[in-house]
């Protein structure tokens, strides 16, 4: 039996607000706007860490969530403009430390039991979301090395690599890429997607990940098995770093997310017509698979153009008011080739990437979030072959400093 | 570096993916800071590439200029030559590179009581006016002498320093306040900013700036590179001392030191002070900063008041910031000595801040290494109490900011912390202390210098080798004001040139070398 009933989903998506000195409006002046929109559209719009946040209603349908993304944007634009203020749909800010992302929440869920064991069949997943939604090539002081900075960077602690859990033995725990968030609607919230430039995109976003979320409602598994949830873990630092061009690990195996969000698709053609779409009806989502583009695409070129962080926010906002932006450049864009699948050395290569020299032990961790016997594992191997040595204070703990001679 | 963010009011396209943008001015980049009066109401044009007119916007949007772009609007007024050093150039070529109003009102040049007017002349895409300095300059002048140019409201300085004389000087040079300390060894500018910091460190002998900063990029500069200090009121560092302007500045001259003293006030309960020397004869400067407490805001009468009421706790940090070579295996490092060990910090990725407070750097020195470009610095501070070390990695620096421990102060409380900073081409560090090693040019010759932080305070000596002369210099000893003592060493080489290969071993701590 499907753990969603009845069938409901919805997005939470944030928006920056910028003023024509370009600062990003915060929060104590957002606050009134986001009471005249929630009077105003009947939708509980709020703000949450100095963005303009739209929790788009409970929907029941594609074409629902379109018209209410339409209506509600439509009616912030205008309002904004009075006050010669735009809305910045982006992941991420040039200049601004801050991150905003469409957080997907897909209904109903009253079972956080059965939840907490989809999150666990569901982690496997994640990285295709994050695939399809990078949308965060520039942030605060990060400029074009990963596609979704986003995801890479946990956007600041709001969303976090996700981890099995058992549900006997489990609280509830706020912040990670997905899970069951029944202690406000009862809904599981896939967090991981990046703020989408596109309506349209948003839409077919949303109601895509709805369906799949739907369609392993009664798919429930136990907890992953470690190297499940290793390359679970490898997959999300591909996903942020390549977009639609990465390659993901399957038991090992090469498999391209472009075919991963092929297969998601193809699996959920009857909860598609649940929600009155079905795949050819999400053209965006299927070009982008088709293309291996993502948002992100559409940002590196400008952000090539324009290496000043103030600069690039100056332009970036701009066409960020056109909403039909990134579909103008689907369409011209040319297919991207699939990048290689990370091999056990590159995994090596990028853990020692972080090390220089004094490095804590746990500065390696943020390389792909690995968990202590992995991540153990991968010092142990760095040490064994000569790249590293390790040192110990009481102090200061276990740092680890680069043996010089280049990368693996 | 400052840029114009102006508002649109036109976008005319010039063929192909071209562009002409006219603007008014709104404010300055990155603070918003109110442009300068001179451009209110000024329509200014730019051209600009764009594949997609829609990122540059329309008529009421907001555009952002380059810094390069913004510098002949932000300063017009340039003189030629803006720093000469020795000699009174016979010419000056005052430039005015835009003026809204054609011609422009004419340009007051003055050295003390003596004046020139000139007036501009139309030339290449703006205006000059050239100046004989003839009846400028009296025959008793002494230098430095500022030479300065009047023009609508605005003053910039030109100057005449003095050549192989130490001296400290006040200047006004396009877009920036400085107050410039030279010797033999170094120039370095200390700005009015952030109640008083270091934002460029000239090396005499290899022509190069240790706190240069990144070309045509808009952000702080004190951020980007250079030395200021930071007061610690609660979990974070709050900015406030970064507001801070010194009203106050006064510099002199006294036997073998240039002196550089700013007051200015934080706030209502806060004052602070920097005090500046550097030494004629060695490559090192005292910094020295000072807060002091003024009296606490009265409760309201009847109100019950506890001691603790008068109270505010206090600390004070540093930060050092650099251009960052980045790379685990050839990057800037930092090094410093723990627990009888010597410690080497290198991050590898932008970024990343590293801390640990249960770890304070011992024995009152910090040293900064960027084994590309052969630049190194050293910091040297009171050994007890030693601060936490802290540092992070920047888009496009290193910034070392170790933090001393919090204190609590009442009225009419101060508290303070004493710098020396030198700054080199080598360094040597070892788990006995450290040392920086610089060089500059003689007449006729080449003078070598090592200042070294070393636990053992017995006699030792510095060895110099350069261009494959070898010098042993036994060290002397000075003691810096609550710092402690500092070690040094000069060595002169005639016949020797700055591109000779130098080699420095100080107290048997060996010269560093790239891996």
């Amino acid at each position: 039996m499907n753990i969603f009933y009845p069938r409901t989903f919805s997005t939470d998506w944030e928006h920056f607000v910028v003023d024509r000195l370009e600062r990003c409006v915060d929060t104590r002046r957002l606050l009134g706007f986001a009471g005249a929109l929630n009077t105003e559209l009947a939708l509980p719009i709020i703000v949450d860490k100095a963005s303009l946040e739209f929790p788009l209603g409970i929907n029941t349908s594609f074409d629902q969530l379109r018209e209410r993304i339409r209506r509600a944007t439509d009616r912030a634009a205008e309002l904004l403009r009075e006050y010669d203020l735009d809305l910045f749909t982006a992941a991420a800010h040039p200049v601004e430390k801050f991150f905003c992302g469409a957080h997907v929440h897909v209904g109903t869920l009253l079972d956080e039991t059965a939840g907490l064991r989809l999150e666990n069949s569901l982690l496997e997943y994640a990285p295709a979301f994050a695939a399809l939604a990078a949308n965060s090539p520039v942030a605060y002081g990060m400029y074009l090395e990963f596609k979704s900075y986003r995801v890479h960077r946990h956007a600041l602690g709001n969303i976090r690599p996700g981890m099995p859990r058992d549900p006997r033995t489990s609280q509830r725990i706020w912040g990670d890429d997905l899970g069951p968030k029944l202690n406000m609607t009862p809904t599981f919230e896939v967090r991981i997607i990046d703020c989408a430039s596109s309506r349209q995109l948003l839409a077919e976003l949303a109601t895509f990940t709805a369906a799949f979320v739907h369609s392993r409602g009664n798919h429930l598994v136990e907890e992953p098995s470690p190297e499940d949830y290793l390359e679970y873990l490898i997959n999300r630092w591909t996903a942020a770093r390549d977009g639609m061009q990465a390659t993901f690990r399957r038991r090992g195996k090469p498999l391209p997310a472009a075919e991963m969000v092929d297969e998601m698709l193809d699996g959920c053609a009857e909860e598609l017509r649940a929600l009155g779409i079905s795949r050819a009806g999400l053209p965006i989502v299927n070009a982008m698979a088709q293309k291996r583009v993502c948002q992100a695409d559409m940002v590196i070129p400008l952000a090539e153009r324009y290496p000043d962080p103030y600069l690039l926010a100056g332009a970036y906002g701009k066409m960020l008011r056109h909403w039909e932006w990134f579909e103008e450049f689907l369409d011209g864009s040319p297919p991207l080739e699939p990048l290689p699948m990370l091999s056990n050395e590159d995994i090596l290569t990028e853990h020692l990437k972080l090390i220089g020299e004094g490095t804590h032990l746990y500065g390696t961790r943020e390389a792909m979030n690995f968990p202590p016997p992995a991540a153990d594992a991968a010092r142990a191997k760095l040490a064994s072959a000569g790249r590293i040595t390790e040192e110990f204070s009481l102090e200061r703990g276990l740092t680890l400093s680069r043996i010089t001679g280049g990368m693996l | 570096m400052e840029a114009i963010l102006g508002k649109i009011t036109g976008v005319v396209a010039r063929g192909g993916d071209r562009f002409a943008i006219s603007l008014t001015p709104a404010c300055l980049l990155p603070e918003r800071a109110a442009a300068p009066e001179w451009l209110r109401g000024a329509v200014l044009t730019v051209e600009r590439e764009a594949p997609d007119q829609r990122e540059l916007g329309g008529p009421g949007d907001s555009f952002v200029l380059t810094p390069d772009e913004s510098a002949r609007w932000l300063q017009p007024l340039t003189v030629t030559p803006e720093i000469s050093y020795g000699k009174i150039p016979p010419k000056l070529e005052i430039r005015l590179a835009w003026w809204p109003v054609d011609p422009p009102p004419g340009v007051t040049v003055r050295v003390g009581r003596r004046r020139v007017e000139a007036i501009f002349a139309r030339r290449e895409g703006g205006y000059t006016a050239e100046v004989e300095t003839d009846g400028l300059f009296s025959p008793r002048c002494k230098l430095p002498a500022a030479i300065t140019v009047e023009f609508s409201g605005m003053a910039i300085h030109g100057a005449v320093l003095p050549i192989d004389e130490p001296f400290v000087t006040r200047l006004y040079l396009p877009g920036r306040e400085i107050i410039r300390l030279e010797n033999g060894w170094y120039g370095i500018d200390v700005v009015r900013r952030a109640g008083g910091a270091i934002l460029a460190w000239r090396e005499h002998g290899r022509e190069i700036d240790h706190f240069a900063h990144p070309a045509n990029r808009i952000g702080s500069e004190l951020d980007m590179a250079g030395h200021r200090d930071r007061l610690r009121e609660h979990w974070t560092t709050r900015e406030r001392l970064a507001k801070a302007v010194p009203g106050s500045v006064r510099t002199w001259r006294e036997e073998h030191l240039s002196r550089l003293r700013m007051k200015g006030r934080v706030d209502k309960i806060l004052n602070t002070r920097v005090e500046c020397a550097l030494y004629d004869e060695l490559p090192i400067l005292l910094w020295r900063r000072i807060f002091e407490t003024r009296e606490f805001p009265s409760p309201k009468a009847g109100n019950p008041r506890e001691p603790i009421d008068s109270v505010r706790s206090y600390g004070i940090s540093m930060r050092g910031a650099w251009p960052a070579e980045r790379g685990g295996d050839s990057g800037s490092r930092i090094l410093c000595a723990f627990a009888d060990q010597l410690v080497s910090l290198r991050d590898t990725q932008p970024g990343r801040r590293e801390c640990c407070p249960d770890w304070r750097v011992e024995y009152g020195w910090m040293l900064v290494e960027h084994p590309d470009r052969r630049a190194c610095g050293l910091y040297l501070f009171p050994p007890l109490p030693a601060p936490a070390m802290i540092f992070s990695t920047g888009t496009t620096n290193l910034i070392l900011e170790p933090e001393w421990p919090m204190l609590p102060a009442r009225a009419g409380d101060s508290f303070e912390l004493p710098l020396a900073l030198t700054m080199g081409e080598c360094c040597g560090a070892a788990p006995a202390g450290a040392w920086v090693g610089c060089r500059t040019e003689l007449p006729n010759g080449i003078r070598c210098a090592a200042i070294a932080r070393l636990r053992d305070e017995k006699e030792g000596s510095a060895v110099f080798i350069l261009g494959g002369e070898r010098r042993e210099v036994a060290l002397q000893r000075r003691q810096l004001p609550d710092i402690g003592a500092v070690a040094w060493a000069v060595a002169d080489f005639a016949g020797s040139g700055m591109d000779d290969p130098l080699e420095i071993a100080v107290a048997g701590i060996p010269q560093r070398r790239p891996a």
